[in-house]
């Protein structure tokens, strides 16, 4: 059966269906979350503890979810800022520069043994690890994950005019690092 | 306008999408990054264990530790305090006499007699000034009347005295 939102969060919000409602959720979500998360911070040990910790996050707040933002919106919202937090954290830890950070997630991706991506796809990721943070995070939700401008904005918390000026950015530094490259 | 902006939005996306699509038509099409075989058949499982094991005791709730770390502050406090009004006591009474004369043998040009009869007590004032049992109050004030203030309460006969005492002869005055 294919839950709605609606579906979840009444389950959620009834004290007998809340285990219930709660796993229905990270069904629905679970590899969504992964996947944003596992593009952001690129190594497979990461994204799993992010991703864990962000249903942990989810599963203490649902009382705190008063259903003003849509449910998915706020998942999405909790996992990008760990994701994000994730990486400064990685920055401060090892004293990083910016473009440091660049040179050390393009290692992981290389080591990494979940990564089989071809030449062509290495590359392209290496291109889009040349941006920052917040470009890669709207490039990957727009082209990888397929949301739309306006559930993006819902996340993020920005306007749409200025997501699409940050996509428009992310893309033309991805098309010059492609050609000169 | 609602429609519009569907319109824009496709055109737009169709544009810049296009950069990186065309790029990637010559890659194997396949998803690059992977994950462990099953790995989100377990992933449920895994949340649930961890927010399982991080349920809390009623000892360890945040604001338990808060009123713990508190009494625990004050009593630590309390102790500090103790400890330094017994160490001043101790320290006020610990000196060796033979220290004591040391002291004051170094400083005693710093010293004036009134310091020394503020802090005797009564029963060394008696000894000191050969007085029988008297009110202390009254030796204080005996002792005062018997310091001189000023030079103007000696008279001259007394400095003329004091100084053929000290075994200075007339012709030396003039140079003192």
């Amino acid at each position: 059966m294919n839950w709605t939102d609606e579906d979840i969060i009444e389950k959620i919000k009834d004290k007998k269906t809340v285990d219930y409602g709660f796993n229905l959720l990270m069904e629905k979500y679970q590899e969504k979350v992964y996947w944003v998360i596992r593009r952001m911070v690129i190594d497979h040990e990461s994204s799993d503890d992010i991703a864990q910790e962000t249903f942990v996050k989810v599963w203490k707040n649902l009382d705190k979810f008063k259903g003003e933002s849509k449910l998915y919106t706020w998942i999405y919202r909790i996992a990008t800022n760990e994701a994000l937090t994730h990486l400064r954290k990685k920055k401060r830890r090892f004293f990083l520069p910016i473009g440091d950070l660049e040179n050390e997630l393009i290692s992981t991706l290389e080591a990494d043994t979940y990564y089989s991506g071809d030449e062509i796809q290495l590359k392209l990721q290496r291109a889009i690890l040349t941006l920052p943070e917040k470009q890669r995070l709207v490039f990957n939700m727009k082209y990888f994950e397929e949301l739309k401008f306006r559930e993006i904005a819902e996340v993020l918390e920005v306007t749409i005019g200025n997501l699409k000026a940050q996509y428009h950015h992310a893309v033309k530094k991805i098309e010059k690092y492609l050609k000169e490259d | 306008m609602k429609g519009s902006n569907n319109i824009d939005d496709k055109m737009f996306d169709q544009i810049d999408d296009r950069v990186v699509s065309d790029f990637l038509k010559h890659s194997s099409g396949q998803s690059e990054f992977k994950t462990p075989d099953g790995y989100f058949d377990g992933f449920q499982k895994n949340v649930q264990d961890k927010i399982h094991h991080n349920k809390k005791a009623w000892w360890q709730l945040p604001q338990i530790k808060m009123a713990v770390s508190g009494v625990a502050c004050i009593v630590a406090i309390l102790v500090i305090v103790n400890n330094m009004a017994s160490t001043n006591e101790v320290a006020q009474y610990d000196f060796s006499k033979d220290e004591l004369i040391a002291y004051l043998s170094d400083n005693i040009d710093d010293i004036s007699e009134n310091d020394i009869i503020d802090v005797m007590s009564d029963a060394d004032l008696i000894e000191a000034q050969g007085f029988g049992e008297v009110d202390s109050t009254q030796v204080k004030s005996k002792i005062n009347e018997e310091v001189p203030t000023s030079l103007d309460d000696i008279s001259d006969q007394e400095i003329y005295e004091y100084i053929l005492d000290e075994g200075y002869e007339d012709g030396d005055w003039d140079n003192l």
